[in-house]
């Protein structure tokens, strides 16, 4: 019987000691961090590189070289594909002050209080220390990492390139419309006679609320210029204006123009995706990284009918003709890191974004990495690809998403949500005082 | 209650609850005095970075936020069809099992199904059916009423109501098993007395087994309540909360603002407010119960 306690005490001893040593994991995994398991440094990245893309494929290969290069480093890839699951570790990170080596965070209006916390590494010493690799990227986009208050740099730019019109022409020649609508007046011409040819004239799955943001982005750089995201963020310009009014009010035309499918406001961006793909939209506004999926005749059965412009400009404002939307994405680097750890991660950026990795990724899978030193075999490349490059190449003004430069985080969703409600009947004028009602309550 | 007064024995005891002590302070003590701490605080969540006292800001910015408004006309919408149609559709469903018909235990089974399935399952494929190019309106479209097709989620006027019809979906069969335990627990002979006297089968359902499974249907109510104040993951799979927010429930508001605006404070004190919330049903529908059973 004694023996029996005995036995039950040890147990319910066992249980919480494993309870404790378990919830004292997470102090030490700073320290494992560090120094890893069997003394080694440990590499975490966070990063949107996952899945089964191309690209995810060649950003593998890179960090299966560096672990044969160090196999005394451990690398833990907590990359995330999805974007909400990305968020979720990011904020936890964020929040706990435990960043991951390499990450990315989206927009620059925060970056000054992550910086003043110390998340992030100034990168300038080290793009001037190595000139061949440092020296490379397009100053455009170092520029956009460069932080108002901040001396130096604070991202390595990974993936650039022109968010535009993708469309299908054969579409286009069977509705009798002979090269790509220049002007707004031309494109809302050219959604007539497409949607009398019986075909959806832009894809837009208005669900995954991206997609008419994007459309937004589109009107808004090329009616108010990118300077002008800029003045919205820093509150010298309010969404009420009616210059910005009129760029929700162009969305509104577009939808009751008949530019999308009814259902536009109920689907999915792979359901638009697919449409356009399929052949049964005639255009869609998205970035570079889709065009290997347009070239992959597999996915794309119309990919020798697909082609690239340059999102309309308004009559009215030559002066923003070339004001474009890019997409623009970093690698960050942890900026709470020293010694031989800091001196590996940098090394593995370096791998990820010379202009090595960026010919193998512009020729492999049309992904850009914004360098000016790419030494590129136009004949290995897709038309598509190097048509997308040529054309971000004439951009006076680039802007990425308008509210990337917008200090409160809130105003991703608010500014989609209000946008998307629109396909759902919202006016302009109130989709704009929603919008505006988030900064006022904020303030 | 049983008195243990061996001091060995009370060790015993002791040892036995602490694991289940300790997990219970760990993962929910904790959290809840860091919620009740964080929701009186304003925090940007950067780790490391100062956290300034604002007092009862937070639950103030909640309860004039239009959003939080919304959110909880929204979750009392829910409660309300919730309570509304779970336990009676459930009772209904358990009353007929439980005569043993012909395949009952198909019946029971298949009943039960949609309880098994994780919520995300369920509203994911509950998605696929209401959206716009979806087996519902295709559906309305062969039998000719192809006019009424919609986008169901993204229709204000449509898509909460859709999302309270999937969740009273989703539960009715959980209700079902809980009450159909509760049927096996009244005597045959109370139905025989009753045929005897007379009664005809709507009668002794609603003279004996309505009253009799009182206590099983309170508690269901209750469960009900809980349950339907605290749903999340059915509204983050079907509309994550759209469109424009219409669809949001204080538990989706309360993640998008700690998690996605990285407002703590706000998150917290909505946190809070859903605690609050729940207690306050809990000890209104045990206090109705319990007088119930004193009469």
């Amino acid at each position: 019987m004694k023996a029996k306690r005995l036995i039950a005490l040890g147990l319910a001893g066992i249980m919480c000691a494993g309870l404790l040593a378990g919830c004292g994991s997470s102090g030490g995994d700073k320290d494992s961090k560090k120094s890893g398991k069997d003394g080694n440094i440990t590499i975490r990245l966070l990063t949107r590189m996952a899945g089964t893309s191309p690209q995810v494929g060649i950003y593998n290969d890179i960090l299966d070289e560096f672990k044969e290069k160090h196999p005394e480093v451990t690398i833990i890839d907590d990359s995330q594909s999805d974007e909400s699951a990305f968020n979720n570790i990011l904020s936890t990170d964020i929040a706990s002050g435990n960043m991951a080596n390499i990450f990315r965070i989206q927009g620059v209006a925060n970056l000054g209080e992550y910086i003043d916390n110390g998340l992030l590494l100034n990168v300038q010493p080290y793009l001037d220390e190595d000139k061949e690799w440092g020296g490379g990227f397009t100053e455009g986009a170092l520029s956009y990492y460069q932080v108002p208050g901040h001396e130096g740099t604070y991202a390595v730019p990974m993936e650039s390139g022109l968010i535009g019109v993708y469309y299908n022409e054969d579409l286009f020649k069977k509705a009798g419309i002979d090269s790509f609508p220049e002007t707004w007046t031309e494109l809302l011409d050219a959604v007539k006679k497409l949607k009398d040819s019986g075909v959806i004239p832009i894809a837009m799955g208005a669900q995954t609320t991206y997609m008419a943001g994007h459309l937004h982005d589109q009107i808004f750089y090329k009616w108010a210029g990118t300077e002008a995201a800029k003045k919205l963020g820093s509150r010298d310009m309010k969404w009420t204006d009616p210059e910005v009014v009129e760029t929700l009010q162009y969305v509104k035309d577009l939808i009751d123009a008949g530019a999308f499918d009814e259902s536009a406001a109920g689907i999915q961006d792979n359901i638009a995706m697919s449409q356009f793909q399929q052949g049964e939209a005639a255009m869609v506004i998205t970035g570079p990284w889709n065009i290997s999926t347009f070239t992959d005749p597999a996915e794309t059965p119309v990919k020798d009918s697909i082609k690239v412009a340059k999102f309309p400009y308004f009559e009215e404002k030559p002066e923003f003709k070339n004001e474009d939307m890019q997409t623009l994405s970093p690698y960050m680097i942890s900026g709470k890191l020293e010694g031989e750890e800091l001196d590996l991660t940098i090394e593995l950026v370096k791998m990820l974004t010379n202009k090595d990795a960026a010919k193998r990724f512009a020729e492999e899978c049309a992904f850009l990495i914004p360098r000016t030193d790419i030494d590129l075999d136009e004949s290995k490349c897709e038309p598509l690809f190097i048509d997308n490059m040529e054309l971000g190449g004439t951009s006076t003004g680039i802007g990425v998403d308008v509210f990337d430069f917008d200090p409160l985080t809130s105003m991703q969703d608010r500014t989609r949500n209000s946008i998307v409600s629109m396909f759902t009947g919202t006016s302009a004028e109130d989709a704009a005082k929603e919008i505006q009602s988030e900064i006022d309550n904020a303030e | 209650m049983i008195k243990v007064k061996n001091n060995k024995m009370r060790m015993t005891l002791a040892l036995f609850l602490l694991p289940a002590l300790l997990i219970y302070i760990l993962f929910q003590i904790v959290p809840l005095i860091g919620a009740v701490f964080f929701s009186f605080m304003e925090w940007n969540g950067i780790g490391g970075s100062a956290l300034q006292f604002v007092g009862v800001k937070n639950y103030i910015g909640a309860f004039q936020n239009p959003d939080f408004i919304l959110s909880l006309k929204n979750m009392f919408k829910m409660v309300v069809f919730s309570v509304l149609f779970h336990t009676p559709i459930a009772l209904v469903m358990a009353a007929v099992i439980n005569t043993k018909c012909k395949g009952y235990r198909i019946f029971k089974a298949l009943f039960f199904v949609p309880t098994v399935f994780p919520l995300t399952a369920v509203g994911l494929m509950w998605y696929f059916v209401f959206m716009p190019t979806g087996v519902f309106n295709s559906f309305l479209k062969v039998i000719g009423l192809g006019g009424v097709a919609q986008a169901w989620l993204v229709n204000p006027a449509t898509a909460m109501n859709t999302i309270v019809f999937v969740n009273i979906w989703a539960g009715v069969g959980y209700y079902m098993v809980i009450l159909l335990a509760g049927l096996t627990t009244i005597s045959e002979d109370v139905y025989e007395a009753a045929a005897i006297d007379g009664a005809n089968k709507l009668q002794c359902f609603f003279q004996i087994t309505v009253p009799m499974l009182k206590p099983t249907i309170a508690m269901c109510i209750l469960m009900d309540i809980i349950g339907s104040v605290k749903v999340f993951d059915l509204v983050f799979a079907m509309t994550g909360g759209g469109p424009n927010g219409l669809t949001n429930l204080p538990t989706t508001l309360m993640y998008n603002e700690a998690f996605k605006y990285s407002h703590y404070g706000l998150g917290s004190a909505i946190g809070i407010i859903i605690m609050v919330i729940c207690l306050a049903g809990t000890m209104l529908s045990n206090k109705l119960t319990s007088k119930k059973n004193d009469e």
